[in-house]
């Protein structure tokens, strides 16, 4: 079974294009504020993650999600329940 | 943020990107002439930004048809169905569209938002799934959230993504209701329908198809793309509107598999909502007479829409995937896409929609133009003709 580390690692990887030139990713990152995706792109790039760990997250449980630690928190909690 | 400093904020991001000049999702009609014609800032403009896909908006009969009812019923129903009682036109009109689509029952309600967000509330609750088309539109999205159920996407148009999320759901499949759409209203791109259709009866679920877009455009007798990949027997509800090829207001689901009369005692946005004028309900009886009777008014539509997408792709814009009504060119970046909207407006007297992300798929603003049957050869001409002069004017996509 995939761990945290694994997930907050491949989420990491799709996020890098999408940082500005300097920004330094980690779990801290701010989706949001610090990389400016809007709820449309945050979603679609859900559906790779879902893909790669064979897993289902539904939306609702990106509500209070702000940093790509957090989302990576859900997406192995799901992992975790099966 | 404080609830009103939200709005500081918005009235900050929107100076910023329209500054003290017209603001594209506040304009002024001032007139409207003719399915296709209209004025705004004194000036006589062609319109391509109405979804007046059979151009039924002045058709006489129409017309006629409302004015006759306004005298009979009034000018309103004053409450909801359930509260008030139904017209006998609003019957009638039930059993029309369920004629016209071959299926039991058919429900009205009194607008195309209003029924998307009826029927999923009342179908679905927190024990259930709903796996939806990433690209569907918000007022599915709102009935999802509203519902309380489990949301789940599938990336736009893809089978295969639909196929992965079924396999992953198991049993729940049985409580299930999948959504897609006929026409997609942003790229004007079709749903792979009979694909989809194989993955539902390989694995179970319900099928909901919204033919917002395509009803009235797509099929034989004009009832969407369900009529036209004959997949009639494999859906199991089918959502529409009056307000795009019906030329009026509301929205309307027919199933075949589903007891709707049942649904009117659960649905929140039926029974708290007044039903549809009787003027409106005329109207859309008479339009739906003829697109059953008037099939040439589909050639039309098609013949209009191939020539304007045909012409924006030799003129190297970046269109969606294949022609529709629905005929939409990406732009780079928000300036250039408010740019070319204002001078098509205002230096060629051509009405477009703008429309922004996120609300548009991948993230880039769309000019998108609406093609009618109403609209003459010349016309179409005229609009290939300015989207040609203004090419110079966005860095456009190859």
């Amino acid at each position: 079974m995939a761990s945290y580390n694994d997930v907050l690692e491949r989420l990491l990887d799709y996020l890098k294009p999408m940082a500005a030139p300097g920004v330094e990713l980690s779990e801290d990152t701010e989706l949001v504020t610090t990389l400016d995706l809007d709820s449309q792109k945050i979603m679609d790039l859900l559906l790779d993650i879902e893909d790669d760990f064979d897993v289902l997250v539904p939306m609702e449980a990106l509500v209070d999600v702000q940093t790509a630690g957090e989302l990576a928190s859900v997406v192995y909690r799901r992992i975790q329940e099966g | 943020m404080s609830l009103l400093g939200r709005f500081e904020s918005l009235a900050r991001e929107r100076e910023e990107l329209l500054g003290t000049e017209d603001d594209p999702f506040g304009l002024e009609v001032e007139e409207v002439y003719s399915a296709t014609e209209g004025r705004i800032h004194g000036r006589r403009v062609l319109l391509l930004g109405t979804n007046n896909y059979l151009g039924l908006t002045f058709d006489p009969a129409c017309i006629r048809a409302g004015q006759e009812a306004l005298a009979a019923h009034g000018t309103g129903t004053t409450g909801s169905r359930m509260a008030n009682g139904s017209l006998s036109p609003h019957l009638a009109l039930e059993e029309e569209l369920a004629a016209f689509y071959g299926v039991s029952s058919a429900m009205v309600f009194s607008a195309g938002y209003l029924a998307n967000l009826g029927i999923i509330t009342a179908l679905t609750g927190p024990d259930d799934i709903l796996l939806i088309d990433s690209d569907c539109h918000a007022s599915i999205y709102d009935g999802c959230r509203l519902s309380g159920a489990q949301v789940l996407r599938f990336r736009h148009n893809d089978p295969e993504s639909l196929r992965k999320r079924l396999q992953r759901l198991e049993e729940k499949v049985d409580r299930t209701l999948i959504i897609v759409e006929g026409i997609y209203s942003m790229l004007g791109d079709r749903a792979p329908l009979s694909e989809i259709v194989e993955v539902k009866r390989e694995f179970g679920g319900l099928l909901m198809v919204d033919e917002a877009h395509s009803m009235g455009v797509l099929g034989g007798k004009g009832r969407g793309l369900v009529e036209a990949t004959g997949t009639e027997a494999a859906v199991d509800l089918v959502m529409g509107t009056f307000s795009k090829s019906l030329g009026a207001v509301g929205g309307f689901c027919v199933s075949d598999s589903l007891k709707l009369d049942l649904i009117r005692y659960t649905s929140r946005p039926y029974i708290f909502t007044a039903s549809p004028s009787p003027s409106v309900v005329a109207s859309v009886r008479q339009a739906l007479s003829i697109i059953r009777d008037r099939p040439e008014l589909r050639t039309r539509l098609r013949e209009n829409y191939l020539t304007l997408y045909r012409g924006l792709e030799e003129l190297g814009y970046s269109l969606g995937p294949e022609p529709s009504p629905v005929v939409a060119a990406t732009f780079p970046d928000p300036t250039s896409a408010l740019v070319f909207w204002r001078r098509l407006l205002l230096e060629e007297g051509i009405y477009v929609n703008l429309m922004m992300p996120p609300a548009t798929p991948g993230g880039k603003p769309l000019i998108r133009a609406s093609v009618s049957a109403a609209h003459t050869p010349e016309q179409i001409q005229r609009v290939r003709e300015a989207f040609g002069h203004l090419r110079h004017l966005a860095e456009l996509e190859a």
